[in-house]
């Protein structure tokens, strides 16, 4: 796993407004903190390399979006799943790699449990380091 | 000297050369390639096993590859490998020259393949959740012999 894609994609994260707007800063990477408030995205991430001739690498990162929300009966938890998708629809820069462009590859069904709305969606970011 | 060294596939490398340019255009994940001859049965009355004579040899093969693009270049560059995929008639004189390389030693030490090829055919494949891959072929094109440098 590279950190400068992962610090490339939280950078994108917090910096898109329809994003913090609903979590303002409550984005984290593998776990949340305990008695975080909702609503809250915790993103893990797995790495697939595919190494070229010449020294080049393709990264497939694959990264898991889990959001909790607490609304009741409401849709608002689509608001981060459509949040993400404003985040990702352009290429993100990342140092020492051609680009990085994201695809959701698997959209989240939103399920109640504990007295809060889980919904988890998958997405695939790839580039090659250059 | 003893064999001391078996080879793995990440020991190896490919270079597609195109007049004095190595091009970074194509990035080869693999390649597939056969070195040979024509074989001529030319037994006759009177032999008493089996006569044959080899004709030239050919190197023919297949990149599975990525396809780059320069953002800052035009489409009007003319010493990139955009010419082999234009529909206008290749009159390149000196084709581009193929280097795979088993063991990539730094030049001296190579043990590689190397011969002027026509690239025949590209075949691309892309989806929308993230692949885009090339297929070329490749052949020996200008009546001259592959080269072959093998430490063994």
């Amino acid at each position: 796993m590279s950190k400068a894609i992962l610090d490339a994609i939280k950078g994108r994260l917090y910096a898109t407004t329809a994003l913090t707007a609903e979590l303002t800063s409550r984005i984290y990477y593998n776990s949340a903190p305990a008695d975080a408030r909702l609503p809250l995205l915790v993103y893990t991430a797995t790495v697939r390399t595919t190494p070229f001739f010449g020294s080049i690498t393709r990264h497939e990162v694959e990264i898991e979006f889990a959001t909790q929300y607490d609304n009741r009966g409401g849709t608002d938890i689509y608001l981060v799943s459509d949040g993400l998708a404003t985040a990702f629809s352009t290429p993100i820069t990342v140092t020492g790699f051609d680009a990085l462009r994201g695809v959701r590859i698997e959209r989240g069904v939103p399920s109640f449990a504990d007295d809060g709305w889980t919904m988890v969606e998958r997405w695939r970011f790839i580039a090659h380091d250059i | 000297m003893p064999v001391d060294r078996y080879l793995v596939g990440s020991d190896g490398n490919v270079e597609v050369t195109f007049g004095t340019n190595s091009q970074t255009f194509l990035r080869v994940q693999s390649y597939a390639a056969n070195l040979t001859r024509l074989q001529f049965d030319q037994t006759g009355f009177g032999d008493t096993a089996k006569r044959t004579r080899l004709g030239m040899q050919n190197l023919a093969g297949t990149l599975a590859c990525l396809v780059g693009q320069d953002t800052t270049a035009t489409t009007t560059a003319s010493t990139t490998m955009i010419n082999i995929l234009t529909s206008l008639q290749d009159s390149t004189a000196t084709r581009p020259i193929v280097t795979l390389a088993l063991w990539n030693g730094a030049g001296t030490s190579d043990t590689k393949i190397v011969s002027n090829c026509a690239f025949s055919a590209f075949a691309f494949n892309a989806s929308p959740a993230g692949e885009l891959t090339c297929t070329v072929n490749f052949e020996t094109a200008d009546g001259t012999a592959p080269v072959v440098t093998w430490i063994a």
